[in-house]
């Protein structure tokens, strides 16, 4: 099966400002080396902690941010040397949510330009058809039609956030990159949300990245998950399989620090020390190894690549 | 014996004047703290948890908050009858707060030494010099790396998590008889929350340390608390022991959280099974219903919910709810 994203060696660095006045030279290596793929309708969970370099992976797919290196392939097609007219076309198919409801919706325009809108831009539709789509669509993500002409700051929260996936969806695109799509949101409504997504996931064959920093949601929405580390991917592997068997060393630390709501007995997890370093000056060879209770001597000088361990489990760790 | 309640808060009633109506925030709300225990009030946006714990230290702005009615008895006195010159004696010496985002809490324009040494300088006189010595020895113990160096950094140098750290160093400082710690490591990464909530939690029991922990995350709340309240639209709605809480949640609305929080258990994923919903959203606070404010969102609503509130009463030795489904 040909997949529908393929990623290869992807890289974005960010320059650090340098001229006279200051003294800082150098690069944030936010994205360093990163390959996975996404199958047609399944959802590929990214997680990892702040600094790691995943919501930079998402906007480098849409081209939001320029990719400094690496190859981008959406349904064979490179992505990376695609003109704006082209990117524009293939912006139907790969669409984006974002995190913040209130950040993310123009607060200018009313809920029926907000829908009419992509279609309009692509040249989809008569006026009339568009609106009728933009309806058919509210009706899909639970919100009540005769809204149509407030403004996003007249909605909560929620509300915003499914206008946002009504957006993503109107062009009926084949993956979305959903950013931390509930992070902003209150608990009670994060269900709901969620269970939206699954189900228009299911109804539209929708493939998804599944970028957060919550194992619990990753786990529950995806089929595969990446971990990220400080712009690197340390483990890919299938959901029960990465949470049954982690194998790299801070799986193994996030897996441990996740606190479930029930009562369980005092566990000795792993217990991960320290903070994650600057990713202006990333340590030598494998990141992690300033922090890791396994370290060798190699895993300072040799950066360990993604090696096979069999069933679709990968992991970045030499062999222990 | 029972041990004889910390803190004791009767009847407290925090609302906010505004324009469009009276913001019942903290609406008839009652609970007490023993010496050394740790509670936890859990709720979502709203539902008043924050002003509860500012009510506690009288740091409702005024207009247009006013503590309307109650009784906030702590150490043999009534919090609501202090001077602000008493409060300002109550305030990081006999009860501490630390907050959740470290970075609006910390002043940018000083270094975290200034800003620990003051504590030092105000609350227990030392002078410049040794109140800076005192800065470095309170973020060793707060295992804050190099504390020699970082004393002398500003917030923006340092990440979240140490700069959680240098708060919980102030709020420690005095040695306060109870500390209200507000969404502690909601902004923290989940490894650093860890390292956080195990230095908190061993702080709290060399000192002996009451404290209120306000979350809206219910496994930080079944790791860290002993006892549970659960807050909805301004009012406790249900009280329990942490292991009574999770082991038999009475009302919807707990109910209703526990079960969206997706577990990891095996064969738990989205295709096999849907996240438990809690229809609608939060009530507008000057606009709540008649009778049971839950009740629009309530799947097991009946009609009398929509006409009565319910009170909180006891069901099971240490169980508290307030709902018409357990009377």
């Amino acid at each position: 099966m040909e997949p529908l994203l393929r990623v290869d060696h992807l890289k974005k660095y960010f320059p650090l400002a340098r001229g006279p006045l200051t003294a800082k030279h150098g690069q944030v290596h936010a994205v360093d080396d990163v390959s996975f793929t996404i199958n047609p309708g399944e959802t590929l969970g990214l997680v990892g902690e702040s600094g790691c370099g995943k919501t930079t992976v998402g906007r480098c797919l849409l081209r939001l941010i320029e990719p400094t290196a690496g190859q981008i392939r959406f349904e064979g097609t490179e992505i990376a040397g695609l003109s704006r007219m082209a990117m524009k076309g293939l912006r139907r198919n790969m669409q984006i949510i974002f995190q913040d409801p209130f950040g993310s919706l123009p607060p200018r325009m009313r809920l029926r330009t907000i829908l009419t809108e992509p279609q309009e831009v692509h040249g989809v539709g008569s006026p009339p058809e568009r609106m009728e789509a933009a309806m058919a669509m509210l009706q899909k993500v639970g919100l009540s039609s005769e809204h149509m002409h407030r403004y996003p700051h007249e909605f909560s929260g929620g509300q915003r956030q499914r206008i946002a996936i009504a957006r993503a969806l109107m062009l009926h695109p084949k993956l979305v990159i959903a950013d931390e799509p509930v992070s902003a949101l209150d608990v009670s409504i994060r269900a709901q949300i969620l269970n939206l997504m699954v189900r228009l996931q299911a109804e539209m064959g929708l493939s998804y990245l599944f970028i957060s920093h919550d194992l619990s949601l990753v786990k529950y929405m995806s089929d595969r998950i990446g971990v990220m580390y400080l712009g690197r991917i340390v483990e890919l592997a299938g959901r029960e399989e990465l949470y049954r068997r982690p194998l790299h060393p801070y799986t193994e630390a996030l897996l441990s620090a996740i606190l479930e709501p029930k009562i369980q007995p005092k566990r000795k997890g792993l217990y991960l020390g320290g903070e994650v370093p600057s990713p202006i000056a990333p340590p030598s060879g494998c990141h992690f190894h300033p922090r890791c209770p396994c370290r060798a001597p190699d895993c300072e000088e040799i950066r360990p690549e993604l090696r096979d361990a069999g069933g679709g489990h990968w992991v970045a760790c030499h062999p222990r | 014996m029972t041990k004889l309640p910390l803190l004791e808060i009767n009847d407290l009633r925090t609302y906010f004047h505004t324009p469009y109506g009276v913001i019942r925030a903290v609406d008839h709300v009652s609970l007490s703290v023993s010496r050394g225990e740790v509670i936890g009030i859990v709720g979502e946006s709203g539902c008043g948890k924050t002003v509860l714990a500012r009510s506690i230290l009288r740091l409702i702005p005024d207009p247009p908050g006013r503590i309307v009615s109650g009784k906030i008895q702590m150490d043999g006195k009534n919090l609501l009858e202090l001077s602000e010159k008493e409060m300002q004696g109550v305030r990081g010496k006999l009860v501490s707060m630390i907050f959740q985002e470290p970075m609006t809490s910390l002043n940018p324009v000083y270094t975290v030494g200034i800003q620990l040494a003051e504590v030092f300088r105000k609350h227990q006189g030392l002078s410049k010099r040794d109140a800076l010595d005192r800065a470095v020895d309170v973020l060793r113990m707060v295992q804050m790396p190099s504390p020699e160096s970082r004393v002398h950094d500003y917030p923006f140098q340092m990440s979240g998590g140490m700069r959680q750290r240098v708060i919980i160093a102030m709020a420690l400082i005095c040695r306060p008889q109870l500390i209200l710690a507000d969404e502690p490591t909601t902004a923290l990464d989940v490894t650093i929350q860890a390292q956080i909530l195990q230095l908190i939690e061993e702080r709290v029991q060399e000192l002996g340390t009451s404290v209120i922990l306000i979350t809206h995350d219910l496994g930080v709340i079944a790791h860290t608390v002993s006892r549970v309240l659960v807050m909805y639209a301004g009012r406790i709605v249900e009280e329990a022991g942490v292991a009574q809480l999770f082991d038999r949640p009475l009302h919807p609305y707990t109910e209703g959280l526990m079960g969206s929080v997706p577990s990891l258990d095996e064969g738990q994923h989205k295709g096999a099974v849907s996240l438990k919903e809690i229809p609608g959203t939060v009530p507008d606070l000057h606009r709540l219903p008649k009778g049971c404010s839950f009740y629009p969102r309530c799947a097991r609503g009946k009609e009398m919910c929509s006409k009565l509130a319910p009170e909180l009463e006891q069901v099971q030795e240490g169980h508290w709810v307030r709902c018409w489904l357990y009377v």
